[in-house]
């Protein structure tokens, strides 16, 4: 509905835009509801911060956390601290710990599959590394699968190989891109009356009825009542809208056999997802 | 006999925008443009529509920031100062024009039209919209679905299910408070699905719900009719997919009758256009110039040079538009009877704002829609979707798929190099609010009421409005804005909260400031195990 502009820079990198933006402090005092002089928010300052808008640069919590962004995107964004693992915080890291492994060893995101595992416990070689920059605090990885679910641990990679992992993630889904190839045939009723609601209704109070006896009318000209519109199919002065503007084409609009409706057989019904699909235009609503 | 069905959906929402500490506020004109353009003309077309004793079927999904803002006594003071401010104008500009007879025609036109329409919200509405449109509901005519409480986009809050829980168990509740039923429909924000979003959905008692297109075709297993007929899913959930082809019909740029010549231009208003100093009393105080609705002239075409608008022939073209797109819905429906052992449902989902505010003969041409097919034809009928699980109880399971209707059709437009930022301090909010939540089980005095406002805060940081903003970069500093103060706010109380200092007349301003879900239960974000 506003203007169609995107977007997401998936390279594959940190994203300074993060950085920038938790680092950056005072955006507020531009905003269009203070523009031109008005009084600002009256917010005393929060405690310890320095602009009422500050928000917190670390919460002190070893952390990783997935979010798919589309099919073969997934965005990570972390924050480690070395005194603290993931569950244990506000504990120190044992000795030998995290800590220590941040100094000899390559940060990195260790995913792991687990699509077709049962317990969302995945193989623990099957996995893939992608190696990161610690400070980043977050980065776009991309996928080659679709329709993969995964988990990631943050942890660091010493010389000879060894990973310790210090936080993981939520397992997350990637979207697939195509339609199943396993067509639905089990049909199930829902009994819709099946919920019990925990609380009556809530009083309300009665609502008074619009006047009708003065109807609003429309701002709009009546329409003539004695001038026909032109059908559809009759009128050419319908700017871009043609009469081969249907949304199938001749030949998937045939019935099959010639029969009446309603007993087509199952082996007889157009691919609808199919058509469903080529008609499909993504983000035609909110760009 | 209908051969099958048409459902048109119309979702309304704005973001809660509510600024007492401004005397003017740019961002509270998005409300009272949407009430005087959007709002009042389609409840005045469902008046017309019942008057003339058309049977039609309309669903609408009204938000709990947007039903908030409607019966906020303030922002109908508000919305009334405005709308005297534009009357007052109205009358400047038909003296004005007395010169130019097809601008002056306009200039009176636009008067009346919003004298008309103080006469609906004061008169005929009693300043509460809501009312009105649960009038209609209860008329059976209208059947309003609920949403998440602050347009909360699930998919990317679901990290915290306590988020989710809170988001839709609020918005239902509200639903619950304000309309005095139970929602069998929820709007999930932007279509955004996950698997699993149903199941807190079907545990609230919800029985179906809307997704784009490819979150039915692309479900497992594959749906047999695509979008033209529901899938259950494992959790009993009903899921109705958008049809394409309608909805290209009206949202596409290139193709949608929006953007036929005859109709208004929307980018073409007197704000811009006259001298400062005449139209000064009528914009911003401090000369921002913003939409008046005085807009004289036509979209004409992809040229600068605009004729004059002339509303006899939008009329008409909307009237046209109406029967072009009932005949493509009856050949639609035709095929699809054929090939299909059930009627078939066309689901025609649109933003209720994109009617009237950004095409302004929307409602027109809806009135139209429904008068046509209830009077021209008999191979569709207009129904809720409620009715047509009620005639059509047995479909097909599946798994629906990851889904929006946003850019490439995932969550790109609300996460991406711009606005992911957001999502480290939503995520952590969740967790602190959990906390707050197990540290304060039954909190009583000033402890309860900043446990409330936390909630709220957060609740209105989460609003998938500020990252849309953020991303689309036409307000992206209100939208910044909106988000780091929710946020800072929501880390003061919990500050408060942790001290035992909390500082109550602070908190009273905010109170006042962000006062939507007086009644808010703080416990809906414990934390949820298994």
């Amino acid at each position: 509905m506003v203007s169609k502009k995107t977007t997401g820079r998936h390279d594959g990198c940190a994203n300074p835009a993060l950085l920038e933006n938790i680092h950056r402090t005072g955006t507020a005092d531009s905003h269009p509801a203070e523009a031109g002089g008005r009084d600002s928010e009256s917010d005393p300052e929060i405690p310890g911060l320095s602009n009422p808008n500050t928000l917190p640069e670390s919460y002190w919590r070893t952390r990783v956390i997935l979010l798919p962004v589309g099919p073969y995107v997934v965005h990570a964004y972390w924050e480690y601290c070395p005194t603290v693992v993931s569950g244990n915080e506000g504990q120190a890291a044992p000795d030998g710990g995290a800590d220590d492994e941040k100094d000899s060893g390559q940060a990195v995101l260790r995913f792991y599959d687990v699509t077709d595992t049962v317990s969302c416990e995945a193989d623990p070689d099957y996995h893939f590394d992608i190696e990161i920059d610690l400070e980043a605090g977050n980065w776009y990885v991309h996928l080659w699968e679709p329709g993969r679910s995964y988990y990631a641990e943050l942890g660091f990679r010493a010389c000879g190989g060894r990973f310790s992992p210090v936080a993981r993630s939520n397992i997350i889904h990637a979207p697939g891109v195509h339609p199943s190839d396993r067509e639905a045939d089990e049909y199930i009723v829902v009994d819709r009356g099946d919920h019990k609601w925990d609380e009556p209704v809530p009083d309300r109070k009665p609502p008074e009825a619009v006047r009708n006896s003065d109807r609003p009318g429309r701002d709009f000209p009546e329409p003539d009542p004695t001038a026909s519109l032109p059908e559809f199919s009759k009128d050419g002065t319908i700017s871009h809208v043609s009469e081969t503007d249907s949304f199938l084409s001749p030949e998937s609009t045939e019935s099959p056999d010639g029969k009446p409706p309603g007993t087509a057989g199952p082996d007889k019904i157009p691919d609808l997802t199919e058509i469903n699909e080529k008609e499909f235009v993504s983000g035609i609503s909110s760009g | 006999m209908e051969k099958g069905y048409l459902a048109i959906i119309l979702h309304a929402h704005l973001p809660f925008v509510r600024h007492p500490e401004h005397r003017d506020s740019l961002e509270e004109n998005w409300f009272y443009e949407a009430v005087t353009e959007t709002y009042i003309p389609l409840l005045t077309a469902m008046e017309n529509l019942i008057h003339d004793g058309i049977d039609f079927r309309l669903t609408m999904s009204i938000t709990p920031t947007l039903a908030s803002m409607l019966t906020d006594p303030f922002l109908q003071d508000r919305y009334l100062r405005r709308l005297d401010n534009l009357i007052e104008l109205g009358g400047k500009e038909v003296r004005r024009t007395r010169t130019q007879p097809a601008l002056h025609d306009l200039a009176a036109w636009y008067h009346n039209h919003l004298l008309k329409t103080r006469d609906a919200f004061v008169n005929r509405y009693d300043r509460n919209l809501i009312l009105a449109f649960n009038r209609f509901q209860e008329a059976g005519v209208l059947e309003i679905m609920a949403s998440a409480a602050t347009h909360g986009y699930l998919p990317l809050l679901s990290v915290n299910s306590s988020s989710v829980k809170a988001q839709t168990a609020l918005g239902i509740q509200h639903y619950r408070e304000l309309f005095g039923s139970n929602p069998k429909g929820f709007w999930l924000p932007e279509c955004g699905y996950y698997p699993g979003v149903d199941q807190t959905l079907r545990k609230q008692g919800i029985s179906y719900t809307i997704l784009e297109t490819h979150g039915i075709t692309r479900g497992c297993p594959r749906p047999r009719y695509g979008v033209y007929a529901p899938v259950y899913c494992p959790s009993g959930l009903a899921v109705f997919g958008r049809d394409p082809e309608s909805s290209r019909q009206v949202w596409s740029a290139a193709d949608g009758y929006p953007g036929d010549h005859d109709y208004r231009e929307f980018y073409r208003d007197i704000a811009y256009d006259l001298d400062l100093d005449y139209i000064k009393p009528f914009i911003h105080p401090d000369g921002i110039r913003i939409d008046t609705g005085f807009k004289y002239y036509r979209i004409t075409g992809k040229t600068d040079h605009k004729e004059v608008y002339v509303p006899e022939k939008a009329a008409h073209k909307a009237a046209v538009h109406a029967g072009n797109f009932m005949f493509n819905r009856e050949k639609q429906t035709e095929h699809l009877a054929s090939v299909m052992d059930r009627k078939p449902v066309i689901v025609a989902p649109y933003d209720a704002e994109l009617f009237g505010h950004w095409w302004y003969e929307g409602p027109l041409w809806l009135e139209h829609l429904f008068r046509k097919i209830s009077n021209e034809q008999d191979t569709i009928r207009t129904i809720h979707l409620s009715e047509y699980l009620e005639e059509y109880p047995a479909n097909v399971c599946s798994v629906p798929s990851i889904s929006s209707w946003g850019f490439n059709g995932f969550n790109e437009t609300w996460l991406n190099g711009k606005n992911d930022w957001i999502y480290p301090h939503l995520h952590q909010g969740a967790a602190m609010m959990e906390e707050m939540v197990e540290k304060h089980p039954r909190a009583d005095g000033i402890t309860l009421r900043a446990l409330k406002q936390a909630a709220r805060e957060l609740l209105l940081a989460q609003s998938s409005d500020w990252a849309f903003m953020i991303n689309t970069g036409t307000t992206t500093e209100y939208g910044i804005h909106r988000t780091r103060s929710h946020l800072a706010r929501f880390h003061r109380l919990n500050s408060g909260l942790k001290t035992g200092n909390i500082d109550a007349e602070w908190l009273s301003s905010v109170e006042n400031r962000n006062n939507i879900f007086p009644g808010i239960d703080y416990s809906l974000f414990a934390h949820e195990t298994g």
